[in-house]
């Protein structure tokens, strides 16, 4: 049903800049699902003496329908690590589950989602970055338009809505930088509860997908705080190979199946 | 022409010419005063380091791979720091002492990653993301802080009253100015939270670099006007005239003018030590002035007129006055051999003030007096003496008619002092060591040692052949190996490395049967819990090298350099093949300067001792002559190893000048008397010969000695433990020195053996001296 809707949301957004801030970021949501989605990347970690450390990580994402995702992450290489998995499932109205899998200690270990502000495997993300946008729990303000590049940008402010999300969260405030013309996040910038900026996400060489999709061949998080950069640079992509559901289960990982 | 005669001619060059030598002098002042504005002061641990040592490289290496382990930090204490109101004011503090222009990062109790694996959910977050907005949810971060083994007294003391705030600072750039600035930024951000905590108080670099800074401004504002004061007072007593005093003033400041030029031009920084060379120039540089103006009114007063009188004055002293002066040249210039940096700039800077002193006095005391009018005063042999005088010629003169007993009892307890002194006497080098005990410095110091971890640190490195090996189990256990043996030694307050943050890890997961992962994939994938910028001071982006850091609370080399020893002895025996190990740290560096302290020490005293020998046989024409009249200038230095002993002052950067400086002085009442002896009075019997010369002499000798002493003794009032030790020895030295002069000198010339035939270079002795 909600499908339709924003389908007919679309056929009248030609004009996207009479949008609301919630309005685009609901579209947003939408128009860049594709059901079965491998894309193979390599994360560069760069410290603030610019020494830079290589991984290489896959990811599986599935829609399994009413808009609900599960993804697989799993490490391919160093050699030391390669195995290691986490899997996240999203709930309707219920917080997601994510899981983490240590070859060596061969033991599924649920990842507590009170708190999410953990960074993610060393990266310059937290583990609630990984998470798709849940966009009930933010409250979105369209503060400016912006041209930069010849393109127009939505600037969005995305607040969290309640106090149990702002406790969880590891920010007080987001701003979104969304290309009006495509409806994709190009900049994203993460402030502290006092204001203060703690991150900046860069996303760049968009490419079309297929259809409304779109894709960041290249992200780039500069950890203001902690001067350390994260480089996401997808390898290859694959949105044809359909992907089991079953291939998103602890069994399919505690068996190793996940590795085949 | 010899020498002496040329300081003569120029001297009286000096008094026909006093308009141009004025104008000379003036021109010359006028041109110092454009570098002397540049000197800057600049204390820095730097200069306490040996700059030639090959492990200096080592640990520059080490602080470029890891950072510096020297900090700037924050102290916090409170009894309800985990309230909610009290971790809120502190996230703010920790959020505007990281925006800090030069703070690199802040490790803080808002930094610490949280790793808990209960109900076999793993939840891995900052132990505090957000200050807690009630007490339960404060209750619980603080139970968790309580819990967590990484941040034990580093960052939370074990009743969790006392946190510090660590703040990485880029030491590369760490010139004094900087430091300063930092220091008063951090202060700046602390004003605005006062009254917020119990205590909040700064300590680590910045802080300790801007207290030495304070202390040198300070020790000016105070030292330097007690000088004056000091000179003015001696002077007046010794010349009964305020207008006397102005002259030594007056060459004492065209020096200082001339040397601060001097260190402009050479880029001589204003430090711990230099600062002293200003009232070391007005104290010492009078003493030549003293000789000059009082023979000068002593002819003044026995009715001659101003020229005769100059010329008689020169006539005297020229010799002695240069003679006096190379040898307190020398002195100070053994020091510029040292290799301790800080050392080496005061021995340049001292060494060239008081060369260009003797020649300001040669040149301005002949003109001035030759220019400017003055008082005959009333007619008064200079050999008139006061009753206490007198009486203490008598004694002196009975102590000479046993000369044997005489020379004993001086010398012998001077030797045994001296024995006891050199045996129980410790050297020293350390920063901290320079402030008192009752500084905030050390009290800072103190109470954190108290509450989590001393401020001092230090490293060991650890070293494989191959990237990643501190990823395998082996390695790592040998880190944890080392770090159990520190515990275990039980004079360190906490060591930490990659291993803790691993062991914590594995605790949290539960593996409670190991310290740490039996596999490499294991470890490798516990790193990936970890952010990298966590355990950058612990390890190597690419794991070839680990880090461990060691704090505790040893200041002094004598407690620190054995305890280090023993450690690297034990690694020597344990340390695996495959591992390189090294101990190293900017404090170690530091103490292990002791060593040249002591080398340089020692040297100091040879060189002097040579040199002041060598120019009394040249002065005296007699190697033996030369020889002997050193003693009674040796002897003092036993002096001052016995009260070093006995006051527990250690050798240290100060302190080990003191024998070098005091010889170079007191030799100078020496050389005085002994160009009396052999001068004016040396076609008297010896015995006769003795006492005309103590009885010109002892006036101007012990004003000279005693105003030396007062001035080292207003430099006891430095606020530097050093210094205020240096002025302490230096003065009792010198009053030493004295003593011998009076007692043991005369009693040596009495001797026979001191009698060679000699002819003077000087004048005949008039009738009214016979």
């Amino acid at each position: 049903m909600n499908r339709i809707i924003w389908s007919v949301l679309f056929a009248v957004s030609a004009t996207f800049a009479g949008m609301s801030a919630r309005e685009v970021m609901d579209v947003q949501a939408l128009r860049h699902k594709v059901p079965h989605e491998t894309t193979v990347m390599k994360i560069e970690l760069i410290d603030r003496r610019a020494y830079q450390e290589e991984r290489i990580l896959r990811r599986l994402d599935l829609d399994r329908g009413n808009d609900l995702m599960s993804s697989l992450m799993v490490f391919d290489a160093p050699a030391d690590v390669r195995g290691t998995a986490l899997l996240t499932r999203e709930n309707a109205g219920q917080p997601n589950d994510q899981w983490i899998y240590f070859p060596s200690r061969r033991r599924l270990q649920r990842i507590a989602q009170a708190r999410r502000n953990g960074y993610f495997m060393g990266t310059d993300f937290t583990y609630e970055d990984m998470d798709p946008e849940s966009i009930d729990d933010y409250a979105y303000a369209h503060v400016r338009s912006e041209n930069i590049d010849s393109n127009d940008y939505f600037v969005i402010e995305a607040v969290p809505a309640s106090e149990k999300i702002q406790r969880a969260s590891g920010y007080g405030k987001r701003v979104l930088w969304i290309r009006k013309d495509i409806l994709f996040t190009i900049r994203v910038e993460f402030y502290d509860r006092n204001g203060n900026l703690m991150k900046t996400q860069m996303n760049s060489e968009v490419e079309n997908l297929q259809g409304n999709v779109w894709r960041a061949r290249r992200s780039f998080m500069d950890n203001i705080n902690k001067q350390h950069q994260t480089i996401v640079e997808v390898i290859s992509r694959d949105v044809t190979t359909e992907l089991p559901e079953t291939a998103f289960t602890e069994r399919h990982i505690l068996t190793g199946r996940y590795m085949q | 022409m010899s020498l002496g005669e040329s300081i003569r001619r120029q001297m009286l060059w000096h008094s026909r010419h006093p308009l141009l030598t004025l104008a000379v002098l003036g021109a010359i002042s006028a041109l110092a005063f454009i570098p002397a504005g540049r000197v800057r002061i600049v204390t820095s641990i730097d200069s306490l380091m040996m700059k030639d040592d090959p492990e200096r490289e080592y640990y520059l290496q080490t602080r470029r791979i890891f950072g510096s382990e020297a900090m700037a930090m924050v102290y916090i204490e409170d009894p309800n720091l985990f309230s909610p109101t009290k971790l809120a004011a502190m996230q703010e503090l920790v959020n505007e002492l990281e925006n800090i222009h030069g703070i690199i990062s802040a490790e803080s109790l808002f930094s610490v990653t949280d790793i808990d694996a209960r109900d076999d959910q793993l939840d891995i977050h900052p132990l505090i993301g957000w200050a807690p907005e009630n007490h339960p949810d404060a209750a619980a971060i603080q139970k968790r802080a309580r819990a967590h083994p990484v941040i034990q007294r580093l960052l939370l003391s074990p009743d969790a009253d006392a946190t510090a705030i660590q703040l990485r600072i880029d030491m590369d750039n760490g010139h004094a100015d900087d430091m300063r600035a930092l220091c008063a930024e951090i202060e700046n951000v602390l004003a605005l939270h006062t009254g917020t905590f119990d205590r909040l108080k700064q300590l680590g670099r910045p802080y300790v670099i801007d207290q030495e800074t304070a202390y040198i401004l300070h020790d000016q504002r105070v030292i330097m006007p007690l000088a004056i004061c000091v000179l003015v007072i001696m002077l007046v007593s010794i010349l009964t005239s305020f207008k006397g005093a102005v002259l030594p003033l007056l060459t004492s400041g065209i020096s200082i003018l001339w040397t601060l030029a001097f260190m402009g031009i050479f880029k001589l920084p204003i430090t711990e030590l230099t600062f002293m060379v200003p009232a070391l120039i007005i104290v010492i540089g009078s003493t030549e002035d003293i000789h000059l103006l009082a023979e000068y009114r002593s002819g003044r007063k026995a009715g001659m007129e101003r020229q005769p009188a100059i010329e008689r004055m020169v006539a005297r002293l020229a010799i002695a006055v240069i003679f006096t002066a190379i040898t307190t040249f020398a002195g100070f210039a053994t020091i510029i051999a040292t290799p301790i940096p800080v050392l080496r700039q005061f021995g340049i800077v001292a060494s060239f003030g008081l060369l260009v002193n003797p020649l300001v006095t040669i040149s301005l005391i002949p003109a001035c007096l030759a220019l400017f009018p003055d008082h005959a005063g009333r007619a008064r042999s200079d050999t008139s003496i006061t009753r206490i005088e007198t009486r203490v010629l008598e004694i002196l003169a009975r102590m000479r008619r046993r000369p044997v007993i005489t020379i004993l009892c001086v010398s012998l307890p001077c030797i045994a002092a001296g024995i006891y002194g050199a045996t129980c006497v410790k050297a020293d080098n350390n920063i901290i060591a320079f402030f008192r005990s009752n500084s905030p410095i050390v009290q800072r110091a103190d109470r954190m040692h108290e509450k989590l971890s001393g401020t001092e640190s230090f490293c060991i490195r650890l070293d494989a052949a191959e990237p990643f090996a501190f990823r395998n189990p082996e390695n790592l256990g040998y880190a944890l190996q080392l770090q159990d043996y520190l515990v275990e030694a039980g004079w360190i307050d906490r060591s930490i490395s990659l291993t803790d943050y691993l062991a914590y890890i594995h605790a949290a997961l539960g593996e409670s049967n190991t310290s740490l992962p039996a596999t490499t994939q294991g470890i490798a994938e516990y790193l990936l819990l970890l952010h990298r910028n966590e355990i950058e001071p612990y390890v190597s982006p690419d794991y070839q090298i680990l880090n461990i850091v060691v704090r505790h609370n040893l200041r002094s080399s004598r407690e620190l350099m054995p305890r280090i020893q023993a450690l690297r002895e034990h690694i020597a025996q344990t340390c695996p093949p495959n591992l390189e190990a090294g101990v190293t740290g900017e404090m170690l560096l530091v103490n292990k300067a002791v060593k040249a302290i002591i080398a340089g020490q020692l040297r100091g005293i040879l060189v002097i001792a040579f040199i002041a020998a060598l120019l009394l046989s040249i002065l005296f024409r007699s190697v033996r002559i030369g020889c002997i009249a050193l003693v009674p200038n040796l002897l003092p230095i036993g002096i001052q190893f016995g009260v070093m002993a006995l006051a527990g002052i250690p050798l240290n950067t100060a302190t080990s000048m003191a024998a070098a400086i005091s010889i170079g002085l007191a030799v100078d009442d020496t050389i005085h008397l002994l160009m009396r002896f052999y001068g004016q009075d040396r076609n008297l019997p010896p015995a006769l010969a003795v006492e005309r010369s103590l009885r010109h002499l002892i006036r101007p000798i012990t004003a000279t000695s005693l105003s030396l002493t007062l001035g080292f003794l207003v430099m006891r009032f430095s606020r530097f433990v050093p210094i205020s030790d240096f002025a302490l020895l230096a003065a009792m030295v010198l009053l030493a020195a004295l003593v011998a002069d009076l007692v043991l000198t005369p009693t040596l010339l009495s001797l026979k053996i001191m009698h060679p035939p000699y002819r003077s270079e000087t004048e005949e002795p008039s009738s009214e001296e016979l």
